[in-house]
């Protein structure tokens, strides 16, 4: 195995004095398939004005996950035939998932908003996607980083797109891309500590130190760094700039 | 003058501030009416809530680094400020005299506020949706039927949110028909200007402090402890 990852979902300081339940999720997976290794994740974010949200974000990344593992099973892990009309079927999937559950439990389903973004990767291609806020960074030389999928937000700045929307998939980004050497998902309760938004960059700081905790571990998930990673992201310099729910997953190919 | 001399009005820099403070920003332009019928404590009572809006806004740490106060007078229209933070902003001592051209004001607002968005984007600021706060106890004294359809069409297309306040016997026909239906005025208790302004700091201190999702709920103002008759 080539890769090297982590990812932790960690409740907010607003979340934890309402006593509401992490709306943040995960998933990441590194799968060997025709003789091909493969690596994917995917983050959801529950509207915090949605009651259902943590449901939703738990459907919706799992929906997504069961889907792209099927896909790449039944393509043998070939990412370079993914293309925008796939993407879009994964949402569709799960867009279709959260409208039963909102049925069978009588109730809306903007009550079960979230946001997602995700990406595959293979030895040589990757697909990013997302919709509404969070961000995919990738640096696709040792020391660029770049957002691959920057936050939208629609004009405000309290506003964002969820996959709910009955227009999703307008809003619904996919970037093709080179398999970058690292590569990060993030939610928006860490926009302020990882992005600079009046340039429109990465924070490379940020991300630099970790990388380089990651590059040293063994291969495949790092249960060592989780627990690492959950402590830095309710640490207090953390907590102090953000209050809200985060997420993030970070990845490394060994060369 | 030497040709080192700089006018003020024209220095590029030190105005904004948004490298220093790249907090998204919340914008709040006051309409205020200041014609011969506010005279005597209505104009005090307003004066004296506008230093309570300074206050309790200051009082804020985020509020404080986010919410910019325009102020907009009539009659005449007269800016008194562009978009200030609190700390940045000196509460004026308003007089009463004159008419009262609405109309004219609350487009005045209107433009002022879209200059301030393409000052954001231009500097790569988010914001949050501006805020046009009307205070009249008379009605247009000009004509206020294109700036209804301003409001209107702003309120349609979610640029702003646009909230009436009516004192005393203000023209509430017209406030009606200026004020979009889920927004209508709400007529002020008396003279209880300093418990309006603590609540539009509350709202706009809540607003400013809200992520994408969150639902902003806004307290009644129209209950027995409220500012706003029922």
């Amino acid at each position: 195995m080539t890769w090297k990852f982590v990812g932790a979902s960690v409740q907010g300081t607003s979340h934890q004095e309402h006593s509401l339940d992490c709306q943040d999720i995960c998933v990441c997976r590194c799968q060997n398939l025709g003789g091909q290794e493969i690596f994917w994740a995917i983050v959801a974010d529950g509207a915090g004005s949605a009651d259902m949200s943590e449901i939703g974000s738990q459907v919706t990344s799992f929906g997504v996950a069961n889907k792209i593992e099927r896909w790449l099973r039944r393509h043998e892990g070939q990412v370079s035939l993914i293309n925008k009309d796939v993407v879009i079927e994964w949402i569709t999937t799960a867009q279709n998932a959260l409208v039963s559950i909102s049925k069978s439990k009588e109730r809306q389903v903007r009550d079960y908003a979230c946001t997602v973004l995700g990406i595959v990767c293979g030895p040589k291609n990757a697909v990013a996607f997302q919709i509404g806020d969070g961000a995919i960074v990738a640096a696709t030389d040792m020391d660029h980083y770049e957002a691959v999928c920057w936050p939208e937000n629609g004009e405000y700045a309290n506003s964002t797109y969820f996959i709910t929307d009955s227009n999703a998939l307008e809003h619904l980004q996919v970037k093709f891309l080179n398999t970058p050497h690292k590569l990060a998902l993030m939610t928006d309760g860490l926009h302020n500590l990882a992005l600079h938004f009046a340039t429109r960059s990465v924070h490379a700081p940020f991300f630099e130190p970790m990388f380089n905790r990651l590059m040293s571990e063994k291969q495949g998930f790092s249960e060592l760094l989780t627990q690492q990673l959950k402590d830095f992201l309710d640490s207090k310099p953390v907590n102090q700039r953000t209050d809200d729910d985060k997420t993030l997953v970070l990845a490394v190919k060994a060369l | 003058m030497s040709e080192f001399d700089f006018n003020l009005e024209q220095i590029p820099f030190g105005t904004d501030n948004f490298a220093a403070n790249p907090e998204p920003r919340c914008p709040v332009v006051l309409l205020l009416d200041r014609s011969a019928s506010m005279a005597g404590e209505p104009i005090a009572q307003l004066n004296a809530g506008l230093v309570t809006f300074k206050d309790e806004l200051m009082a804020d740490q985020l509020a404080a680094k986010r919410v910019e106060i325009s102020i907009v007078t009539f009659g005449p229209v007269e800016i008194q400020n562009e978009f200030l933070l609190a700390h940045e902003f000196s509460p004026p001592t308003l007089t009463a005299s004159g008419d009262t051209p609405m109309g004219a004001a609350i487009t005045q607002g209107i433009d002022l506020l879209q200059a301030r968005k393409s000052i954001y984007r231009a500097n790569g600021i988010s914001y949050y949706r501006p805020w046009l706060f009307l205070i009249t106890d008379g009605g247009p004294t000009d004509y206020w039927q294109t700036a209804a359809t301003q409001v209107h069409e702003g309120e349609k297309a979610k640029a702003f949110s646009f909230y009436t306040v009516a004192v005393a016997n203000a023209n509430i026909e017209v406030l009606n028909q200026i004020a979009v239906p889920h927004r209508q005025p709400q007529h002020l208790k008396g003279l209880q200007f300093r418990p309006l302004f603590v609540w539009l700091s509350n709202s706009v201190r809540a607003v400013s402090g809200s992520a994408p999702g969150d639902v902003v709920r806004l307290t009644n103002p129209a209950t027995p402890d409220g500012w706003a008759e029922a």
